[in-house]
């Protein structure tokens, strides 16, 4: 389970509204490459991990992403919150404020609502570790496109920037886990039982493209 | 006064928070890097300041988790952090 703890990850405090900003960093809401696929994301594979390493940076990573999604929701929320209407239409939010007024609702800049389609579980590690590592790369990319789109405030760049760089954080450790995880498959395994039983290796270690060499695939019996 | 108030519990809750970045930080390596007694030694000396700081923020500046005693009920009155004015 999840404690709620009642503090921000890092400050916000937004003195200028903009909802011509909050249109664009909603993506990170809601959108393909946002914090809410991210967690889902992880909080969902860590159930199919098959060492403690991944195990734990799944579960702990997620978390974290959670953490994420309250700040760019407090973005959002900050930079127009008191909105008057002539201030949403110059900024473009009309059509947003039409569907959900100045509240807070998982959406992609381009308008379409929350889809886990933009996420996988595969139940094969080595396919959601390397989903993952790409998933962060895409998450800074979009982070950098954000900085450059909301150049004209320090206030929300020194956020955008904070969340840039533990996507950086992130695909590392997610590299060391996959790293891990790829060691293990590849380790000889020994069974100290009749040799003339096959030994059935444990499924969860064993992705079914996993490329295993012939002489490991022998020791292992037939997959 | 109230200024000096608001200082002091704005120097508390960024303690709060770098301390709990520490920890979180240090969290994700040691997953992937559980061997290393170093950063455990980081990892705990970081979790006893964050107990020590939060304790004092919370006695003065009302409850950060609801795994709180509580006099009154302090938790639903404080403003919540992604309100403005939470953080200045």
């Amino acid at each position: 389970m999840w404690n709620y703890s009642r503090n921000l990850q890092y400050p916000i405090n937004i003195k200028n509204r903009n909802p011509e900003m909050a249109k664009v960093i909603i993506s990170q809401y809601g959108g393909p490459d946002g914090e809410l696929a991210a967690s889902l994301r992880y909080l969902s594979q860590r159930f199919g991990m098959p060492d403690k390493n991944s195990k734990a940076i799944l579960n702990d990573i997620g978390t974290e992403e959670l953490a994420h999604l309250e700040m760019v929701g407090t973005l959002v929320h900050q930079l127009t919150d008191g909105a008057s209407i002539e201030e949403v239409e110059k900024g473009g939010l009309s059509a947003y404020y039409t569907d959900h007024g100045l509240g807070v609702y998982p959406q992609a800049a381009a308008g379409f609502p929350f889809n886990a389609a933009v996420l996988a579980v595969k139940g094969d590690p080595v396919a959601d570790l390397t989903e993952d590592l790409a998933a962060e790369q895409k998450a800074r990319a979009t982070y950098e496109k954000l900085i450059d789109l909301c150049r004209d405030d320090p206030d929300v760049v020194n956020v955008l920037r904070y969340l840039r760089e533990r996507e950086v954080v992130h695909f590392q450790r997610f590299g060391e886990a996959l790293n891990g995880v790829q060691e293990k498959l590849a380790q000889k395994r020994f069974y100290m039982n009749n040799v003339n039983k096959v030994m059935e290796p444990k499924k969860e270690f064993i992705p079914q493209n996993m490329t295993i060499k012939s002489a490991t695939r022998n020791e292992l019996g037939k997959l | 006064m109230e200024n000096q108030q608001n200082e002091n519990r704005q120097n508390l809750l960024r303690k709060i928070m770098e301390y709990k970045f520490f920890v979180n930080d240090l969290t994700l390596y040691l997953d992937t890097h559980p061997d290393d007694r170093k950063a455990l030694a980081l990892h705990n000396d970081y979790v006893q300041k964050l107990e020590e700081v939060t304790k004092e923020f919370e006695k003065m500046y009302g409850p950060l988790t609801v795994e709180t005693v509580m006099e009154s009920w302090e938790w639903a009155q404080n403003l919540w952090p992604w309100q403005r004015g939470f953080n200045r």
